[in-house]
């Protein structure tokens, strides 16, 4: 006996993962929909008129947040501008494969691309940087420099918001992660659904409360076109913990992506611990904690050649650094940074401030914006 | 030569092992050092009486199943690679909740 | 892994041991100067314990930073102070009892030795950051200090308990800045910044190596390691541990055990620090008075075995700092749930009876099932329990199940009932804690009892607010995991061995040989999978394994989260007390999953159709007329907290609670609708 929609009484093809209704094709999709929406207008994430980039890297979730903002923007008129963006990491036979995934999505989709590359806004590939560095901590480097691409690509295009396919299964697998590093200011932050708003672009996750399965049921059904080979480097492994945790939890009550994610926004932190002050990159102006951000200091270490510089906690290399810089710079200039934060000990970038400069590639925080 | 021990089994470890917290074995003669590496694989098939994934994970003890070796942490006696000698009394404690 | 040592070229009657970490005096009180290997970088501290003293001499350890390389071998004075720091290029000071905090001003003014207030190089993060690496505050305490202050985030004990700088096992740290064109020195002590006691140190001058006179009364030191390699992302990974090693505080005796992450104790010394741990625990909390009728909730769980043993040990008159507290000692059996897995039930909860009698305090054992004979006050009337009064017999009748008691009978149904309506095992498990802690309380509140202990330990807290955190409890974890839990109005919970691992706990029991009971519970012999709590513990012990910080991340995690407690009757949840959490915005995932649930079901207008029909269970289209005493599911879920609206979503009817936990619900509806009908005649808001 065929099971009838929950909805219009048709009959159903599917079961929600999210409810456990039966749906229909065309009741999944206006529900599915529909939610966006209401995630998108209770949060009040956009007003008339402003241009969005949405962050494409051809994998199924930004895929379908392409195609579901477009969707939107016009039933709904959103009136805002959309358009992709993409970084090319320069990993071949990942990267380039799924940018022609983003590309024919421009196609369709009819909307404008933008694609910034690591190259060109730092000066090295990924495939470079694995040569120099190795499969071991080559995801930091790509997730530092992914996260300040996209705001330099979306700053390129003027834009006043960018928008992530980030879905609730990942931010779910975020507050798990941080609750077991113990890392509270991230935790604080990761359940917001815009972040960033002073100092750099605000980003917002319109599927902060959308299912990863949903996602995938989604562009299966509507045959929406996308990537879905793994990258070809080693994932992180601790994340992997939270996440085969997060699916392990989600099979016994496939509500708990959505009731970590109503935890996360429940904890209140005491008002005795000291968070992060979050400031600006002295180098670059980006965001970040430290005085000079994560990306720079990686950066300085990947043209120095030593590419372990800013990775965890071996400071071999960075000792390497002071005294190459002393060979050249006896007199190393003191930092506005040790005013700025007079109560802590030199900050690991703090060395980096008596460094000359001598850059072989292109300075990032020269691009023109 | 054969080995006499004892292994004992507490915290709900014991309900695998036919209920019963105290077991004086004898491990047949061997031509390696008997290590607790062999011990595990051993106890698997001739002491273990159900559900051996509660007990053991790969070739290890399950996570959260405390061995002590004469009253030390195994930890202290490297592991796996303990050798174990005559009249050894290694104890396993589930610290699991409800074993 | 950059490991620092003593440069191997040091003073005639100084020996090196543990691979250089290590600089003893064999003899005499001078010819003692050692060096770091390496030179310090600016921020680097180098830190060193006191191991050994020997009496008869006078004055203590000298330390400080010179620019003399010991590499080039240059000829030793006898001693420090002052021949080397005559020598010229060397800044060095003497450790005393109370290190004077020397602040020279820039001037150079004798007259103006100011008490400029500094501030510390440490900042008050737990994690201390420097060029060299980041590593954990605690390592900076000598462990007694350690102990009095387990996993407090601020270090400001001026207590009579702290170590003397000169006494064995004060942690001594060097370090210097950069301030302008020159340095200037710092000494931390015992986790506390010292201020500057150099200026001017003319760091471009050459490198500056630490200097240590193992001088008079101090007779061994050894290097603490602030820096190890480690993952950028994750926690550090567990180490191989060489078989054999020594006790890292009595260096004497073999270790039997590691405690935090990879410090290594003999028997001994483990039962001091767990014992101290404890101790500590109560008395740093200020919350448990002298004469404070205490309940203790035991199970017959090693964690509960363990903490009744170090209670009766702290009672008892040959303690060391003796407690002072009365306890009365309570076991509920929850057979009622658990009737499936009852195999052998009876003799172990015999056993369970006698172990109680046999520590000889009040103890009685109650039934889970009184959890629900409670009125809708929320108080135990008399007429529901038969025996209330404290007894040292704990085999009382309660445990007999041909208890002539009518009402417990009707309860034991009653209850089962409630758990067969449940579908899932992990609302099971909620339900039942939430039973448990709501029997505690009553029985607390009726006999007088202030505070209620119980033995959850490190693991299993850490396991519950990860767990918690996947039930959607997340604005209930710090209270859940706290040291003292304030839910309640008039019972307070306390967890005294919050801080011992489950590993502590079991190697505690091992040792002092006692014994605990085995009872299964829901999970018992399940799968991973069974439920959330079963499946995060095996997540969170599989982790511990690997990465020994988890355990203490995931509770560091708990202790920066407010346990801040709003006041009013309708600020809380009806079944679980915690705070009620569903107060929340439009942009929110309650109203998110809410909405997910209303758009798949019916088209827009449909949904609320039937809301005004008394005899609906508020579901669906109103056909199905449930009655409920009038009760819908909709007014049922408006008083409960999210998390417990999750396990009565998993029950079959949500509205099908026991009588009286059902007439207590209903009474808190009754009271928010009258509040609402009178609403615009109050006052004072707040003032409900």
């Amino acid at each position: 006996m065929p099971v009838k929609c929950a909805i219009c009484d048709g009959s159903a093809i599917l079961k929600r993962p999210k409810t456990g209704d039966a749906l229909c094709k065309n009741c999944f999709y206006y529900a599915f929909e529909e939610e966006v929406h209401k995630t998108i207008i209770d949060a009040r994430l956009f007003t008339h008129g402003e241009t969005v980039a949405i962050g494409a890297s051809g994998g199924k979730d930004s895929t379908v947040l392409a195609y579901v903002m477009k969707e939107l923007n016009d039933r709904y008129n959103y009136g805002l501008d959309l358009v992709l963006l993409s970084v090319d990491e320069g990993i071949t036979g990942y990267r380039d494969d799924s940018l022609e995934t983003v590309k024919r999505n421009q196609m369709q989709y009819d909307l404008p691309l933008k694609i910034v590359s690591y190259e060109e806004l730092y000066g090295w590939t990924m495939d470079a940087i694995v040569q120099q560095i190795g499969l071991k901590n080559n995801c930091t480097f790509c997730g530092v420099f992914r996260r300040q691409a996209l705001d330099r690509g979306a700053m390129m295009l003027k834009v006043n918001k960018i928008v992530t396919g980030h879905n609730a299964d990942d931010i779910a697998e975020t507050v798990v992660m941080n609750v077991l590093r113990g890392d509270i200011g991230r935790l604080r932050r990761c359940t917001a659904i815009t972040t960033g708003a002073e100092g750099s672009l605000p980003r917002c996750k319109p599927f902060k409360y959308t299912y990863e399965k949903e996602i995938v049921m989604y562009a299966y059904f509507k045959k929406l076109d996308y990537f879905s080979t793994e990258c070809i480097y080693s994932p992180n492994a601790y994340r992997g913990f939270a996440r085969a945790y997060i699916k392990d939890v989600e099979k016994i009550r496939p509500s708990a992506i959505i009731d970590i994610i109503h935890s996360g926004e429940s904890l209140s932190v005491k008002t005795t611990v000291k968070m992060p002050v979050q400031g600006n990159c002295e180098r670059c102006g980006y965001i970040s904690s430290n005085a000079i951000c994560k990306a720079c200091v990686l950066l300085e270490g990947l043209n120095r050649g030593l590419p372990r510089l800013g990775i965890g906690k071996t400071h071999k290399e960075r000792r390497k650094i002071e005294e190459l810089s002393k060979e050249g710079n006896v007199n190393p200039p003191q930092s506005g940074a040790a005013e700025r934060q007079p109560t802590s000990i030199q900050t690991p970038v703090l060395a980096m401030e008596s460094l000359s400069l001598d850059r072989r590639k292109p300075d990032v925080s020269k691009l023109d914006f | 030569m054969a080995l006499r021990i004892c292994l004992e089994f507490s915290g709900g470890a014991e309900l695998l092992f036919n209920k019963t917290k105290k077991h004086e074995v004898t491990l047949p003669v061997c031509e390696k050092d008997w290590t607790i590496g062999s011990l595990l694989p051993w106890m698997r098939e001739t002491m273990l009486k159900e559900r051996p994934e509660l007990f053991m994970q790969g070739n290890t003890v399950r996570p959260g199943i405390l061995v002590l070796i004469n009253d030390s942490d195994w930890e202290l006696m490297g592991e796996l690679d303990y050798s174990i000698k005559e009249n050894d009394r290694i104890i396993f404690i589930s610290t699991l909740h409800g074993g | 892994m950059p490991v620092t040592k003593f440069h191997p070229y040091h003073g005639q009657n100084i020996r090196l041991l543990h691979d250089n970490m290590v600089a003893y005096r064999e003899t005499s009180f001078a010819h003692a100067l050692t060096f770091s290997e390496k030179a310090l970088k600016p921020g680097e501290i180098f830190l060193v314990e006191i191991e050994k003293n020997e009496l008869g001499w006078s004055g203590h350890m000298r330390i400080g930073l010179t620019q003399f390389d010991p590499s080039c071998k240059f000829e030793l004075p006898q001693y420090a102070l002052p021949d080397l720091q005559n020598m010229g290029k060397s800044w060095i000071f003497a450790v005393t009892k109370s290190h004077n905090k020397v602040v020279y001003s820039d001037a150079g003014d004798s007259d103006s030795v100011d008490r400029e207030i500094h501030q510390s190089v440490l900042g008050d993060a737990e994690v201390i950051h420097t060029p060299q690496g980041s590593f954990s505050r605690s390592l900076l305490l000598p462990l007694r200090k350690l102990l009095s202050n387990n996993y407090e985030t601020s270090v400001s004990t001026s207590s009579s308990d702290s170590a003397l700088p000169t006494d064995i096992g004060s942690r001594i740290g060097i370090m210097y800045r950069v301030v302008g064109d020159t340095a200037e020195m710092r000494f931390i002590i015992n986790g506390e910044d010292q201020g500057p006691c150099a200026r001017n140190i003319p760091h471009q001058g050459g490198p500056l190596y630490a200097v240590v006179d193992v001088y008079g009364t101090t007779k061994q030191v050894r290097i603490i390691q602030l820096y190890c390699e480690g993952e950028s992302d994750g926690p550090l990974q567990k180490e191989k541990v060489s078989p054999g090693r020594k006790c890292m505080k009595c260096r004497t005796e073999n270790a039997i055990l590691i405690i935090r992450v990879n410090d290594a104790f003999c028997k001994a010394c483990f039962m001091v620090y767990v014992t101290h741990k404890f101790r500590a625990t109560i008395g740093k909390s200020k919350l448990v008075r002298d004469g404070e009728k205490v309940l203790v909730a035991y199970s017959g769980g090693p964690s509960s075995s363990c903490l009744l043993h170090l209670i009766t040990e702290g009672l008892s008159e040959r303690a060391h700092k003796k407690l002072r507290f009365k306890p009365g000692i309570i076991f509920i059996d929850e057979s009622a749930v658990l009737d499936n897995l009852i195999e052998d039930g009876g003799t172990a909860k015999d056993r369970i009876a006698e172990l109680m009698v046999d520590v000889g305090y009040p103890c009685q054992t109650r039934r889970l099932e009184e959890a629900i004979c409670l009125d809708q006050g929320g108080h135990l009337s008399e007429a529901d329990l038969s025996s209330l009064t404290e007894s040292y017999q704990a085999s009382v009748c309660t445990s007999d199940p041909a208890s002539p008691d009518d009402n417990l009978n009707k309860a034991r149904v009653e209850i089962k009932a409630l758990f067969s309506s449940i579908k899932s095992l992990t609302a099971r498990e909620d339900m039942l804690n939430k039973l448990r802690q709501r029997l505690l309380m009553e029985v607390a509140h009726v006999q007088g009892y202030s505070k209620v202990m119980t033995g959850h330990c490190g693991t299993r807290l850490a396991v519950n607010l990860l767990s918690n955190i996947s039930q959607g409890r997340g604005a209930h974890v710090a209270m859940d995991t706290a040291f003292s839990d304030t839910r309640y109005s008039d019972v307070m919970f306390v967890r005294p061995i919050r801080d011992f691992s489950s590993k502590e706990v079991a190697m505690y029991n091992s040792l002092h040989g006692v014994e605990s009971v085995f009872l299964p519970t829901l999970t018992t012999k399940t799968h991973e999978g069974s439920s959330i709590e079963h499946l995060t513990e095996a997540f969170v012990t599989g982790l511990q394994t690997d990465y020994p910080s988890t355990v203490s991340n995931i509770m560091r995690t708990g202790e920066k989260l407010s346990t801040e407690k709003r006041d009013g009757e309708n600020s809380n949840c009806a079944l679980c007390q915690g705070p009620l959490d569903t107060d929340v915005g439009a942009s929110s995932a309650l109203n998110a999953v809410e909405f997910s649930s209303l758009i798949s079901k019916k088209k827009n207008g449909r949904v609320d159709g039937c809301g005004d029909s008394a005899t609906c269970c508020g579901e669906g289209d109103g056909s199905c007329h449930t009655q409920s005493e009038g009760l819908k599911k909709d007014e049922v879920m408006s008083v409960l907290c999210y998390g417990c609206r999750m396990t009565t979503k998993d029950m079959a009817d949500p509205t099908a609670l026991p009588e009286k936990l059902f007439r207590q619900i209903s009474y808190r509806i009754r009271r928010s609708k009258m509040k609402e009908d009178i609403q615009d005649f109050l006052l004072d808001p707040e003032n409900s």
